[in-house]
């Protein structure tokens, strides 16, 4: 601009030229000084409207359920271990610090690190664990003998919702940073940052002067400051504009704010590498990245190569370039002796240490992320994407990763094992589902053979054909009128056509192919019998299966034709498992949840999702259903979990296998997990696996890791246990009924027959029969045959 | 505020007390227990519902193993640290902080699953928050665990009167 000016100045010679040129000259230069204000001011205002708002879009950060600890808690050493060992807690002598522990025999002393909870502070707190073989005994706090009730672990960071930017971001605040980070940091970019107002004359002389020497650029002379308003407030293009906008900004920024503020801001704003997508910065979640533990709790070597990194994250990647990091973080430590900040000797024993970098699959975030899928899901219900992304929510879930864990890896080797059997090799997959009874909250969602890698979430996207797994659905709709139909009702075996518009006429089988005539209720059940359970549908009527299915929670539309009784209606394991929970839990419907709360970025309180239920079936049938189940499991078509996992769980469980061996099913609870595995082809091919051969083996895997719960009968259900004679239903009495042989009948108290003969129980008296019991031949009342208008 | 203290005191050493009668029982072995069959039953063979039914003898039922006491419900080691809980989930309810009551009733409930006092405080801090619903359900949840306690019952139903009142 003054260039163009000045060159018809120039063509005008003379003093009577001079005054205007004068004039004009003045002129330029208030309007130079005015832009320049006005320039400068605008420059104040981004600089003050970015620092002083929300400087940055947060992810979500999505927590695992903690590790709960109490006397009685049924956590073994190694648990515990494995669990510190999965939040990055330190072996130690002596517990001294929050995050690191101490090991003797049968007990821990924990120092643990306190979080923020939705519902409550839970602070560090340094103890002493002791355990017998099976459980915590006792836990008392530090130097002293006061037991302590109940103490909680922080939660897994088990995933995070990243902005579009993919930037991954922990803030810490300033009060929190280690000092010997400050001071490395200092050292080795700023060594005058406490002293200069934002550029440093000195430091760009010395740096030009470097330039000169070298006849290139080889030293940049910017302060943190500098580096703070480049990164923060400008595009990385280089020019020389960029150049004196970034000292002006720079001098800005230091008029406002301390140098605490602007340091602050600095070490939570500098890129220090990159992980697969996500873009790493700030030093804590450096910290969690390299090291996975928090920034507060690592060690001066550790912080010496965090603060080297910044000048070249990718040059000097740690787990990528281990030597060239490790020089560079001698430099560091060097440059800190040198400056007196730690005295020589220290600094060349910490220079002797090596990196102490974590293993990644140890920190590696999004860990799980078939769950992380379903959480998603679930919170897209309430929080907009914007939100989801940006506002550093914390998400507060279900899983456990002790029990997400063994599910993986039972998964992973039971189908190799299975794969190579089959000959099926890769092309054999499956998924896991594993929820909490009591309040159906979901513990551990596995959704294919690679879990860690994500991709198609079986657990939840492939519906397949759950076969017989129906069948629970059928017989507690019979239970559920016990004036019609007790366990003991005689079901008929007999061929069986039905009629269809415009096809071959249905004509089901049973898996063997035989017909026995008829058979208790019961063993329909228990030997999955085809023929027996779609009779006693029909003769229910569709509507009241369907209408079961729906009290056991399947709420979306489904095909109602004869066929449903066999299970030809498709669902995830996920919904599959939720009609078993319904099951486990007595009739009390509770839809499965992954979430249950959501906390702001400073962990005030926005959402809870609280546990609700609804009992939608009679206690009494599902009583019924549930000591059937857990028949099948004794000697019916899921015996073969016998053999993994102890008889006294009580465990319940059905089998389900589809048309020529497609999908494998295997659904079925304790008293405190109700789990579903599927396993197939994601081509829907055949894979010669029936339930019993390819999911149960695998469910046994599992479960028989976990710390199950026996079944317990309640005593409040009204239900009698009747003796049982040949031919008849038979189920495995529990003690104090004293049935003869141990097995009798249960039913509904008010719709037992007068003269049928109860099991004499211990804990009252011993109902007489009121005439004389023959064990050869059947009880009339046991005759209960279904007339049949199909054949 | 002293009266509400003691009966607070009160009532905790009542819900220790039935937490000691249900150990005392269930360590008896009268009443159902998981342990599942007497030690005399298991040299049975075979049963007589299969004996003439061409159902494969491999069907045929195997007794489990002899009662050798499976663990019983952990409640005995569960009391303090659900006790703890359920005595602060008191305290949030008196304060008015429902939401944050049920929270911590619901972490006791991860503890002690089938403890049918922490149902039926869930019921009552439901009832207080006006959902009547939930309190019925919770209360009948309670119910159905509360076996012979008479006195809980009692108050399930209460519950139960109370929210069906208001419905």
């Amino acid at each position: 601009m003054p260039a163009k000016k000045k060159k018809p100045n120039k063509a005008r010679p003379g003093p009577a030229t001079r005054r205007p040129w004068r004039i004009t000259g003045l002129i330029t230069l208030v309007i130079l000084v005015i832009a320049g204000g006005l320039y400068v001011g605008y420059l104040d205002l981004i600089v003050q409207h970015k620092f002083a708002g929300k400087r940055w879009a947060l992810p979500a950060r999505v927590y695992a359920r903690p590790v709960e600890l109490y006397a009685g808690a049924a956590t073994t050493p190694a648990q515990l271990l494995a669990a510190l060992a999965r939040q990055g807690y330190q072996r130690t002598r002596q517990a001294q610090e929050p995050g690191s522990y101490a090991v003797a025999s049968q007990r821990i002393e924990l120092h643990s690190r306190g979080f923020q909870f939705a519902d409550g502070d839970e602070p560090p707190r340094r103890v002493m664990i002791e355990f017998d073989s099976a459980q915590i005994t006792a836990i008392t706090a530090h130097q002293s003998s006061d037991p302590l009730d109940l103490l909680r672990l922080e939660p897994l960071l088990i995933g995070s919702f990243y902005p579009s930017s993919n930037e991954d971001r922990l803030l810490v605040p300033y009060a929190e940073v280690p000092q010997p980070l400050i001071d490395a940091l200092v050292a080795m970019e700023d060594r005058q940052f406490f002293q200069h107002r934002g550029v440093s004359p000195r430091a760009i002389g010395r740096a030009l002067w470097a330039d000169i020497r070298a006849l290139k650029a080889v030293q940049g002379g910017s302060t943190l400051t500098q580096q703070l308003v480049k990164n923060f407030y400008l595009s990385p293009q280089r020019s020389l504009v960029r150049k004196i906008n970034e000292a002006i900004m720079a001098l800005l920024l230091e008029v406002h704010y301390s140098k605490e503020e602007i340091l602050e801001a600095y070490l939570n704003e500098v890129f220090l590498g990159q992980a697969g997508r996500r873009a790493i910065h700030g030093f804590a979640q450096g910290s969690q990245l390299f090291f996975g533990r928090p920034l507060a709790e690592l060690e001066v070597d550790q912080l010496a190569l965090l603060a080297g990194m910044v000048k070249a994250p990718t040059i000097y990647h740690p787990r990528r370039h281990p030597e060239r990091a490790l020089s560079r973080r001698n430099l560091v430590l060097q440059v800190l002796a040198d400056q007196q900040v730690i005295s020589t000797d220290e600094s060349l024993a910490l220079q002797a240490k090596p990196l102490g970098v974590a293993e990644e699959s140890a920190v590696g975030l999004s860990r799980y992320p078939a769950f992380l899928d379903l959480v998603r899901r679930q919170l897209r219900r309430d929080y907009p994407d914007k939100v989801l992304l940006s506002e550093g929510l914390r998400i507060f879930s279900t899983l456990d990763p002790a029990i997400q864990e063994v599910a993986e890896r039972g998964l992973q080797n039971r189908l190799n094992l299975l794969a190579n059997q089959t000959g099926a090799g890769d092309q054999l997959q499956g998924a896991m589902v594993i929820a909490e009874v009591a309040n159906s909250e979901v513990l551990a969602v596995v959704g294919g053979r690679s879990p860690r890698q994500g991709g198609f979430n079986r657990a939840l996207d492939a519906e397949r054909s759950i076969g017989s797994l129906v069948k629970p659905a059928v017989y507690l709709a019979a239970l559920s009128q016990p004036q019609r139909y007790n366990l003991n009702s005689r079901l008929i075996d007999e061929p069986i056509s039905l009629e269809r518009v415009g096809k071959e006429p249905w004509q089901p089988q049973n898996y063997d192919g035989q017909f026995l005539g008829e058979v208790p209720l019961l063993d329909g059940l228990l030997h999955s019998m085809n023929v027996p359970t779609v009779r006693l549908g029909l003769d229910l009527g569709l509507p009241a299966v369907v209408q079961t299915l729906e009290n056991l929670g399947l709420n979306r539309p489904f095909h109602q034709q004869p066929s449903l009784l066999l299970g030809a209606i498709g669902m995830s394991p996920l919904e599959a498992n939720q009609l078993y929970l319904t099951i486990a839990a007595g009739g009390f419907y509770t839809p499965q949840r992954a979430i249950l709360s959501v906390a702001g970025r400073n962990g005030e309180a926005l959402n809870r999702y609280p546990l609700r239920l609804e009992q939608t079936l009679d206690a009494r049938a599902v009583k019924l259903l549930q000591l059937a189940l857990q028949e099948v499991v004794r000697r019916g078509t899921a015996r073969g979990l016998q053999q993994r996992l102890d008889s006294n769980l009580n465990l319940a469980a059905k089998t389900g296998t589809t048309d020529d061996e497609r999908d494998s099913w295997l659904a079925g609870f304790s008293g405190n997990f109700s789990a579903v595995v599927w396993v197939g082809r994601d081509d829907n091919l055949p894979t010669g696996l029936q339930g019993a051969t390819g999911a149960l083996p695998l469910w046994a895997d599992v479960m028989a890791q976990l710390p199950l719960v026996a079944n317990y009968p309640s005593t409040n259900e009204k239900i009698v246990w009747l003796e049982s004679g040949p031919g008849q239903a038979a189920i495995a009495a529990p003690v104090g009924t004293d049935c003869p042989g141990g097995y009798g009948i249960p039913v509904v108290a008010e719709f037992s027959p007068a003269y049928a003969r109860t099991c004499a129980s211990t804990d009252g008296p011993a109902t007489i029969p009121d005439r004389p019991h023959s064990n050869s031949k059947p009880l009339e009342w046991l005759l209960n045959k279904i007339p049949w208008p199909y054949n | 505020m002293a009266a509400q203290q003691n009966s607070l005191a009160l009532q905790l050493i009542r819900h220790a007390l039935v937490l000691f009668a249900a150990i005392t029982v269930s360590s008896c072995g009268v009443d159902y227990s998981p342990a599942g069959f007497p030690a005399d039953q298991r040299s049975r063979t075979t049963l007589p519902p299969f004996d003439q039914t061409p159902v494969p003898t491999d069907t045929a039922p195997r007794l489990p193993e002899p009662a050798q006491a499976p663990a019983p419900p952990p409640v005995t080691a569960t009391a303090p640290a659900s006790t703890l809980l359920l005595a602060s989930a008191r305290e949030q309810l008196q304060a008015g902080d429902t939401s944050r009551a049920a929270a911590t009733l619901e972490r006791a409930l991860r503890i002690a699953p089938n403890d049918p006092y922490l149902w039926h405080e869930l019921a009552q801090v439901r009832l207080t928050a006006g959902e009547w619903q939930q309190a019925i359900q919770l209360a009948n949840k309670s119910r159905i665990l509360a076996g012979d306690d008479a006195e809980l019952r009692q108050k399930n139903s209460d519950i139960i009167t109370a929210a069906s009142g208001r419905m």
